[in-house]
């Protein structure tokens, strides 16, 4: 093996060099196209040759096709902006160093990546896969799933709980720290009047489940332990340093300190700065909103009334104040808000930001926009606000009385733990295209999403599922797992409904940031009119993670299959729906025509017997 | 107890064949008219076991040879080919993974039970999973760039490659040997390409538990001794895969007239009408001169009633919205499962142990 790459790779060098040259020195040729060139004379030899010059022959073929796919590597590859002379060969890579997939990026979308492939039967049997993390993974191993919160959480919605417990990654999960979403309340308060609201009522089962992204990794990684035994190798602490197709466009090389490694197919869970996608050159686009989401964790006391399972999420005319619950007694917070605004919370004492968060959920909006700009005032003199400034502030602020039709709120916060407190500046991207030479890319690395529908590790999830799907397919019928043709399929799943997420959460941000008195009455009746729909409410819960519910069902148990129930003893569920309507139409149009049938024969016969006693009465007469 | 054979006015009514002027539509009759009407065809049949004979059309070989730098280019000519692949293997694999075992005559299928109803399905979609070739050699007529030997070699089948054209294999060769499992295969002998004629290796003595040669048949001379060719290098209890184009106005239409003349998918002059193959002449030729159920298998579904005809055959469609083939459904026997077959097919028949 060794002995054979090198000898490709001398091949190659000769004919890039020969291909160079010529250019100059033999005009003829390269007045030709490129790619017939080498072909023409292939031809005219072996029409000419004899069956004794075969083997010279086949190699001569050999070293001419070598150009060709050198060019149409180098179309791909113009990446690489050194010239194609001036870069050292890739060192033969020994067999222990070849993988099938290597996988860049140990976080959600990557480790997701390796137990999706993990469940695949034929990718389990037949490949090796690599990971590659940049970073140590010891304290995502190590998390003790107890302590403090960690401010990274996710929402993820039933369609991926239940796709995560069929791939058994979900009994990994630290279940006490993984909290139900039942309900969901969303309001904005755009004038002194009006309070639109859309309440999501308990579907009896939850809509999405928030899990701290560390539980979700730790999970991740002890399935790739449970079963990936020989199957997934994980490499920490390696940075690529390099990343350049091999000869032929067969492999991809990836250079780690000084050593290579290779593999058919590279596929870049590298987030938003992926170099995977840099490397194949996959340009993307999108716009950055002038908006920093501020997150840390709330601890409140536990209500007495209900449980703490609905999710808030306010929209301000600076963006998004969501309200995510945790647990009883915690909850986590994403306010997404200007930049400038964002510093300025971000520098508050926690005691300070306490009794902001509790005003961004309580007060009007419009006394909650001027105590946002004492807090901008005082973070621009250098003295941020203290809490009793600001509870001093809301009380004297000028507050018009609380419409009517104020929606629950969320429990009052009592504190906020200071390491909890992050911000991070909000982006919409989406890669052009997700298929690179013998790359692919999924999750942040394909694209970047406003927070505010809580879908972008959902949307990486479905990426990882489909891929990995594809990905059997093709193997099973014995593809090469980085050529096009295996992968089309992957985008062809994925782009459009992405496209459709990125779009759909970007209109959703301005729509509900724009205050004015035509918007404010078009979105106030518009969300009501939702809010009084149930079946669009439930179509759009299901669109929004309920998974189960909305449209179509899951999968039957075995016990389903058996009875039509989960257990016998169970009622069976009710028929409903336009079918049975209809049937009930046409049953009551036949009972109706029955009895219509029958009472019509008694008259009728009522009357022929009056007629004929008529008549003979009449005839005795 | 073969039924007598229909009447031949009946067989006759077959308008395609007749516009070529082809009286009987007898299998054999019209591979041997076919042969006898090549204008290209520069050997003449001597004898089929003489190993000076080939039935490899020498303009074919270049017009092919012509185009080999562009096998791998997934875009290009041969774009149409790489779609198709996955779905010939799926042919394959769901004839011969799905195959029931005969090592010792009986299939080896768990008892049916009551409770175990359900996973049954399950079973099923873990057969053909993995690398189901293993253990068999495999054989690729007409190899061109290598598209299904490389995959059959990836799913563990012993392959041997061979092709008519010189630049076809050095294509295939240097191809396969950039690929880092496919070299370290070929350096083990897993995977070959030759340059050889398929009947070269049939004098060598070699046989195969698949053979498949995989649109070849409409490309050379004397199909039916090029059938026979194949036949004798199956093992016993393996498969004898082929796919092909049909001879109808539909396959006139989109083979020719469409990829060819108008769209120029494919390079004007790389099918020839007359060369096409119908999948009754296919199925009555292998029955008729290929030694019938004596030497193969009867199938097991519903076109087990036909009495002179050998083996499945399958329309192979191309769905341009989704870029991809699908093997074409249907009932054996209805008009439905023949109007799919109108094109392009895969046709499959297993040995006799």
């Amino acid at each position: 093996m060794r002995a054979t790459t090198s000898t490709i790779a001398q091949a190659s060098r000769r004919a890039t060099a020969s291909r160079s040259a010529g250019r100059l020195s033999l005009p003829a040729q390269s007045a030709s196209v490129g790619p017939s060139r080498c072909l023409h004379i292939g031809t005219s030899r072996s029409s000419t040759a004899s069956s004794s010059l075969l083997a010279q022959q086949s190699s001569c073929t050999k070293s001419l096709a070598q150009p060709r796919f050198a060019i149409g590597i180098r179309g791909h590859a113009t990446s690489s902006s050194t010239p194609i002379e001036e870069v050292e060969p890739i060192p033969a890579i020994s067999e222990e160093n070849t993988y099938d997939v290597v996988i860049i990026g140990g976080a959600n979308a990557g480790l997701a990546f390796a137990c999706a492939l993990l469940s695949q039967p034929t990718i389990a049997k037949t490949t090796r896969i690599l990971l590659l993390e940049g970073a140590s993974l010891d304290r995502t191993r190590s998390w003790s799933g107890k302590g403090d919160w960690e401010n990274r959480v996710s929402s993820l919605t039933a369609e991926n709980v239940a796709w995560l417990d069929s791939i058994g990654v979900w009994k990994h999960i630290e279940q006490d720290r993984s909290c139900p979403v039942d309900e969901m309340v969303i309001w904005a308060n755009p004038s002194e009047s009006s309070t639109p609201t859309i309440h999501f009522p308990p579907l009896g089962r939850p809509m999405a489940r928030m899990t701290e992204n560390l539980n979700l990794q730790r999970a991740l990684l002890r399935r790739i332990e449970e079963v990936g035994k020989g199957v997934v190798t994980i490499k920490e602490n390696s940075k690529v340093a390099e990343m350049r197709l091999g000869e032929g466009g067969r492999w991809v090389g990836l250079r780690i300190g000084d050593a290579w490694l290779r593999g058919s197919l590279v596929v870049g869970a590298d987030g938003p700065n992926s170099p995977v996608r840099h490397f194949s050159k996959i340009e993307s686009y999108g716009h950055a909103y002038q908006t920093h989401a501020v997150v840390c964790t709330l601890n409140h006391f536990a209500s007495s009334l209900y449980p703490n399972t609905t999710a808030f999420q306010r929209f301000l005319p600076t963006g998004p104040l969501a309200f995510l619950p945790l647990s009883g007694e915690a909850s986590t917070m994403v306010w997404s808000t200007s930049p400038e605004n964002a510093a300025a919370l971000k520098r508050l004492a926690p005691e300070a930001l306490v009794g902001m968060v509790n005003a961004g959920f309580t007060l009007p909006e419009s006394t909650l926009m001027a105590l946002v700009e004492k807090m901008l005032e005082a973070d621009r003199q250098g003295v941020p606000l203290t809490s009793d400034q600001i509870s001093s502030l809301i009380a004297t602020l000028p507050s018009p009385p609380l419409s009517t039709d104020q929606p629950i709120l969320p429990p009052n916060v009592t504190s906020i733990p200071a390491k909890s407190i992050a911000s991070f500046p909000l982006r919409l991207t989406h890669a052009d295209v997700y298929l690179g030479p013998r790359t692919a890319l999924v999750g942040d690395a394909a694209h970047t999403i406003h927070p505010l529908a809580g879908q972008g590790l959902n949307m990486g999830l479905a990426d990882v599922k489909s891929l990995s799907e594809v990905l059997e397919r093709a193997r099973a019928l014995g593809g090469d797992l980085g050529s096009q043709t295996s992968l089309a399929d992957y985008p062809r799943e994925r782009y459009p409904l992405n496209h459709l997420m990125l779009s759909t959460t970007d209109k959703l941000h301005y729509i509900f940031r724009a205050r004015g008195g035509l918007v404010n009455w078009i979105r106030g009746t518009g969300l009501d009119v939702i809010n009084e729909l149930g079946p669009i409410k439930k179509i759009l819960m299901g669109g929004a993670g309920a998974g189960t519910l909305g449209v179509g069902g899951g999968k039957r148990t075995d016990e389903q299959r058996e009875f039509g129930r989960a257990n016998a003893t169970d009622e069976l569920p009710p028929i409903g729906g336009w079918p049975m309507t209809a049937a009930k139409g046409v049953e009551g149009w036949f009972a109706l025509k029955g009895v219509m049938g029958m009472v019509g024969s008694v008259v009728k016969e009522g009357a022929k017997m009056g007629v004929g006693k008529a008549a003979s009465l009449i005839a005795k007469k | 107890m073969h039924r007598p054979s229909l009447p031949s006015a009946l067989r006759t009514a077959r308008p395609a064949l007749r516009s070529l002027g082809i009286r009987s539509s007898h299998p054999s009759t019209f591979f041997r008219s076919l042969s006898t009407t090549t204008p290209t065809s520069s050997s003449t049949p001597s004898s089929s076991t003489s190993s000076t004979f080939t039935t490899i059309n020498e303009s074919e070989i270049s017009h092919f040879s012509r185009l080999s730098s562009q096998w791998w280019d997934e875009n290009g000519e041969f774009g149409l080919l790489h779609r198709m692949n996955p779905t010939r293997i799926e042919y394959i694999r769901q004839k011969v993974a799905f195959a029931p075992s005969l090592s010792d005559g009986e299939t080896k299928e768990p008892e049916w039970t009551f409770a175990t109803r359900h996973s049954d399905s399950a079973r099923e979609s873990s057969r053909g999973t993995g690398a189901w070739l293993t253990g068999l050699r495999c054989l690729d007529v007409g190899c061109g760039g290598g598209l299904l030997s490389e995959s059959l070699a990836r799913l563990g089948g012993t392959v041997v490659g061979v092709d008519a054209s010189e630049s076809n294999i050095g294509i295939a060769t240097t191809h396969a040997s950039q690929d880092p499992f496919l070299s370290q295969k070929m350096e083990e002998g897993g995977l070959q390409f030759r340059h050889s004629a398929a009947e070269r290796l049939r004098d060598a003595g070699e046989k195969f538990d698949v053979v498949c040669a995989m649109e070849v048949l409409e490309h050379v001379d004397e199909p039916g001794e090029f059938l026979k060719c194949l036949g004798e290098m199956v093992k016993p209890g393996g498969h004898l895969i082929i796919s092909t184009i049909s001879r109808t106005p539909l396959s006139q239409l989109l083979t020719l007239t469409l990829a060819e003349d108008v769209l120029r998918l494919v390079t004007p002059g790389t099918h020839t009408y007359r060369k096409f193959v119908k999948p009754s002449e296919l199925r009555r030729y292998i029955y008729s001169s290929m030694g019938g159920f004596d030497t193969w298998y009867k199938n097991e579904d519903a076109s087990d009633i036909r009495e002179d005809e050998v083996g499945e055959t399958r329309g192979i469609i191309y769905d341009p919205l989704k870029g991809a083939w699908k093997l074409w459904g249907g009932v054996e026997g209805s008009w439905w499962k023949e109007a799919g077959e109108g094109c392009n097919y895969m046709f499959h028949a297993r040995k006799r142990v």
